[in-house]
This record gives C-alpha cells, sequence and structure tokens, in this order.
C-alpha cells in the first residue's frame, strides 16, 4: 500500500513548512497549493487522502473551496480537515455542516495535526528520508528531518518499564519511584521539562525512551504542554502516554492537558496504591502477570494487600481472556489466595466474585487460601472466613456450592483437588 | 477563554474588552507557534491618535458588524527571530513577511471568533504586510481604538498591537 497522499491548501508558506517539519518522520507523500482554486486542481490531479484546507485564502477561499469539493462526486469523498484561526462558535457550525471532517484552531502545534491526521490515515514512521519541502518554502532551512524508526514496542507490566517523571518538587518523585519500584519498574526525575527534553529526543535509542511520562502541570507557561508536543515530534514515542501531575483544584490545567493529549491526570495528594494502576491502565498494559503464577498444573492468582479499584476493575478485565486461555491450553484449577488481602472492600469483592463466576462459566475448579491466624488486631481487618462470608453474600460463585472450604495454605489447596 | 458579552454593550468598555481578548491570545500564538514567553507590557484601552509603529507590521482588516483593522508591529530583528524559531532555520524577508502575516492572521482570527461569539459577525480581509521605521496609522471614524505593547523573554524585542474597530449591533 501506497504512502498516504496529504494536500496543504494554505496561502501562507509557514503554514506549508510547518507540516512539512510536523510529517518529516513519516511515510507520506506531500502535495501543496496556495489558495482554493489551485487545490481543487491539485486535488483533481493528486487525489490525496486527507485535504488540509485554509478558511481564509485569496483567490478562492476554505469555505467556497470546500463547497466545490464536495460538489464533485470525484472528490466528495476525500476527507477534508479545516485548518483555522477563525474558531467562533457560527464559523465551525458552518463548516460543519458543509461536512468537513474535522477542524483544527491556529495557533497549533506539529504534534496536533499529525494526531489528527492520523485518526483519518494509516501513518507509518519512515526511515530516515526527509520528507520534501514544500517548493515555496524551499528558500527556508528546515529543521534537521528527525531519526525516524518505528514506534516504541509495548513491554508487558513485569518488564521494567521505564517512567519519566517531570516534576519540580523531589519529594513527588521520591514517593512515585517508591510505589513503582515494587512492581520493578524504573524511575528518571527530571526538575523541569528542559532538563527532560534530552530523555525524549529522537536521538534516544529505543530501548532507553520512556515507556510512561509523568508531568507537572504546574510549570509556568504551559511548558507541560510544548514538551507533550515535543514527545510527539518523536515518532518513536507517538504512542506513549503523557500523562499530567496537579492539584485537584486544577481544572483549566487538566482541561488543557486533556485537550492538547494527554492520557490523563493524576491528582495530589498522591494515592500511591492507585498511581501503579493508573500509569499500567494508561498504557493500556494487561495486569494479570502481576498476580498470576504457577504450581504444576494449577494457576495461582494472589491478591495483594493494597489493590487499588482501578486494578481490580482491570484485573477482572483482563482475567477474563487469561482464564479462558488456561482451559484452551488444558489448565483447569485456580488457586485463589486472599491471605495477603486485608481491606475486603466492595470493589475488591465484585472481582473476587467475578473471577470466581467465571471460573465457574468455564468449569475450572477453584479453592480459597487463607487462614483466621491472618487477623491482626485492627478493627478492620476481616479473617479469610469473614471474608468468604462476605462473598457469600454475592451468590454466583456459590451456586449451587453447600460450604466453601477455605485452605491454610497453597499446598493443602493444591492437594484437594 | 470566557468573556462576558455585556461588556460588549457598553461602549466605554469595548476597548477593555478588546484589550483583554489580545493579551490571552497575543501569548498563546506566540508559545505555541515560536514557544517564545511573551507578558502584556502596558495597554491603552482609549489610545490616542495616530498611532505610531515600526517594524515588520502586519494588518488585517474587519468587515460586518465589526469594521475596522489590527496592526501588529515586530521590531525588526525580533520578526526575524521569530520567523526562524516558527520555521527551523535561515528566514529570508519574504519568509519573515509571511510569519508576520500568517501570525496577524492567527491573533485576528481568534479576536473576530471572540466578537462572532458575542453577536458582532465578521469577516477578514487577507493579511498584508509593510516595513518602516514610521509608520503612522490612524481611522478616525473608529470608535475604539487600543494599542498594546508585548515584550518578548529573553530580551529578544518587542510586539506592538493596534486595533481600530467601530462595532455595530
Amino acid at each position: 500500500m501506497s504512502a498516504p497522499k496529504i494536500l496543504s491548501v494554505d496561502d501562507s508558506r509557514m503554514i506549508h513548512t510547518l507540516i512539512g517539519k510536523g510529517f518529516n518522520g513519516y511515510d507520506v507523500q506531500l502535495v501543496f497549493a496556495s489558495n482554493g482554486q489551485e487545490g481543487l486542481e491539485v486535488a483533481a490531479r493528486e487525489m490525496p487522502d486527507v485535504i488540509l484546507l485554509d478558511v481564509t485564502m485569496p483567490v478562492m477561499d476554505g469555505i467556497e473551496c470546500l463547497g466545490k469539493l464536495k460538489a464533485d462526486p470525484a472528490l466528495k469523498d476525500i476527507p477534508v480537515i479545516m485548518l483555522t484561526a477563525e474558531a467562533g462558535k457560527e464559523n465551525v457550525l458552518k463548516i460543519a455542516k458543509m461536512g468537513v471532517r474535522d477542524y483544527i484552531v491556529k495557533p497549533f502545534s506539529e504534534a496536533g495535526i499529525i494526531d489528527r491526521v492520523s485518526r483519518l490515515v494509516d501513518l507509518k514512521p519512515k526511515g530516515g528520508v526527509a520528507a520534501p519541502t514544500p517548493p515555496a518554502a524551499a528558500a527556508a532551512t528546515v529543521a534537521p528531518a528527525a531519526q525516524a524508526s518505528a514506534p516504541k514496542k509495548q513491554k508487558s507490566v513485569t518488564e521494567a518499564i521505564k517512567v519519566l517523571i517531570v516534576e519540580e518538587y523531589p519529594a513527588i518523585i521520591e514517593s512515585i519511584t517508591k510505589a513503582v519500584s515494587k512492581i520493578g519498574w524504573n524511575v528518571v526525575g527530571c526538575a523541569s521539562p528542559a532538563e527532560a527534553l534530552p530523555h525524549v529526543a529522537a536521538t534516544v535509542p529505543p530501548n532507553d525512551t520512556p515507556d510512561v511520562i509523568l508531568i507537572s502541570l504546574a510549570f509556568p507557561n504551559k511548558a507541560a504542554l510544548s514538551f507533550y508536543a515535543s514527545v510527539r515530534s518523536n515518532p518513536q514515542l507517538k504512542t506513549v502516554p503523557v500523562m499530567g501531575l496537579c492539584v485537584k483544584t486544577a481544572t483549566f490545567e487538566q482541561n488543557d492537558a486533556k485537550e492538547t493529549g494527554f492520557a490523563g491526570s493524576i491528582t495530589k495528594p498522591l494515592d500511591l496504591v492507585e498511581l501503579p494502576d493508573r500509569l499500567v491502565r494508561a498504557m493500556n498494559l494487561d495486569n494479570t502477570p502481576l498476580f498470576y503464577t504457577s504450581e504444576g498444573d494449577v494457576q495461582i492468582l494472589s491478591i495483594p494487600q493494597d489493590f487499588s479499584d482501578t486494578g481490580s476493575v482491570d484485573l477482572v478485565r483482563y482475567s477474563r481472556p487469561k482464564l479462558a486461555g488456561f482451559v484452551n491450553a488444558g489448565y483447569a484449577k485456580l488457586i485463589m489466595d486472599l491471605s495477603g488481602v486485608k481491606k475486603f472492600e466492595i470493589p475488591l469483592l465484585r472481582a473476587v466474585a467475578s473471577i470466581l463466576s467465571e471460573c465457574n462459566s468455564l468449569d475450572i475448579a477453584w479453592r480459597i487460601v487463607g487462614s483466621d491466624d491472618d487477623v491482626s488486631t485492627l478493627p478492620t481487618v476481616l479473617s479469610t472466613n469473614q471474608k468468604v462470608a462476605a462473598l457469600k453474600d454475592i451468590p454466583s460463585p456459590f451456586q449451587g456450592k453447600s460450604s466453601v472450604d477455605v485452605f491454610p495454605t497453597r499446598a493443602a489447596a493444591i492437594g484437594s483437588f | 477563554m470566557n468573556i462576558d458579552a455585556a461588556i460588549l454593550a457598553d461602549p466605554n468598555k469595548r476597548g477593555t474588552l478588546i484589550l483583554e481578548i489580545l493579551n490571552y491570545y497575543v501569548p498563546e500564538v506566540m508559545q505555541t507557534m515560536a514557544g517564545l514567553t511573551v507578558v502584556p507590557g502596558g495597554g491603552n484601552p482609549s489610545a490616542p491618535q495616530p498611532s505610531l509603529l515600526k517594524g515588520v507590521t502586519g494588518s488585517i482588516g474587519l468587515s460586518g458588524k465589526v469594521t475596522g483593522i489590527v496592526y501588529t508591529a515586530f521590531q525588526e530583528n525580533l520578526a526575524k527571530v521569530v520567523a526562524e524559531k516558527i520555521l527551523g532555520g535561515e528566514a529570508s524577508d519574504q519568509d519573515i513577511n509571511d510569519v508576520v502575516a500568517e501570525l496577524t492572521n492567527m491573533i485576528t482570527g481568534n479576536l473576530k471568533s471572540q466578537l462572532c461569539d458575542m453577536g458582532y459577525n465578521c469577516a477578514l480581509s487577507i493579511p498584508s504586510v509593510v516595513r518602516g521605521e514610521h509608520i503612522s496609522v490612524s481611522a478616525k471614524t473608529a470608535s475604539v481604538s487600543v494599542r498594546s505593547d508585548y515584550v518578548f523573554d529573553g530580551g529578544l524585542g518587542s510586539l506592538t498591537l493596534q486595533v481600530f474597530a467601530t462595532l455595530e449591533k
């Protein structure tokens, strides 16, 4: 399949140059026109996959050009993204009614354009060949091409995930480091976006680039948003999630970050139990390798002491295909080890019940491990028998079972199958 | 940005509102397009005429329920720095003119959007750019004359905006 063809119709050579720079690392064909009339001619000749169309232009403006494109049976299905500084409600409604696919408000970042275009065509990074320089901008020396390479390969949750934290306060970096190092992840902490830039440069070898980035939204002059653009300008980091760090009341900053393309925001004070699970979710990683192990032909699911709502929801989500995979592979025994659980709250209760129900529906025999010895003097701590009693309130996993035996050790549970 | 549309109904406050819009969008445009930090360096919502400008000066006309013109005057060295930051390399005079025209378009386009959302629909002209050390501009029939200076971080120079406008409901 040939590289997607993108037509930029704009009377500004600056815009053509920025588009040329933005797509420099991608395997695309760029064609340019400087007004609506020329745009129609080039569109008919080149049949582009996407058209980026300015509004205010001499000879024929973008609105008239869009109308003519939509009236031409041969061109009407080419998706058009309007590029305009005039984002008033009336203008946006007018162009939306004319069948425009999307619009980008000026001022814009190169990353923003790539993001919008990538929703319409499959953008693939290219290997080291410079994108064509727009003919009208030939006099300008375009910055050296980013060292293009394939997007970063996604790791498993149990591999050494690299977390880049850009945060002014060392105590925050230290807290996050402590939370994620428990699962074997590595942290690089930087006190400012400027200090972090070398870690996201196109020259960084793929193995050294971060897998997830956390940046404070409190840096002045929207520096976190500029940093985001720098991250996205590196084709290797096109899919690496970037998350904001801020206080709960910083709603404007959170909205700005969301509109820019951040994967979300983590608010301070940090919930250090939830935080790793939020990062796992942002990276779209299967979290089951953190909890499932095997002993012989038995699968062990160990529920940890600290388990967040996010983690429990994702565990249920990813357990379904995992349990089906066990059965497909010939395994049919599971031990649910609850001995480490100190607080048996509703989300975890539901998660355990859902997983056991899934086992029932797949005919996986299951046992619960724990003992009354794991009770401490704290009133909120339940014994495993109390946890099982709580589980019985949710009927599905226990249908048809008059009693549920709780085994004090895994060995005892395995021996009972 | 959130603007109280009722303010525009008061002719005495129109200049202040336009100044507020400019103070929001000029730093945003410069930060997003050139990565440069800009702060308002003083503005006058009832600026005297004629207004004296110098440097590389972009202008865009407004017509409709708002008639008027927006001027953006970059100090010459600043215009070159901004153009080279945006284009990523050496900028010729033609490149600089083109960048100033486009930045003027972005600032004026956002001003226009805010005015349109408040019921003052208007259209923009194609930007044009002039250069000079003594550019005197005036619009005697304009009911609003706003002048505002912006200072770039790092001593790169300053930018002056002059808006002449008449608003009709």
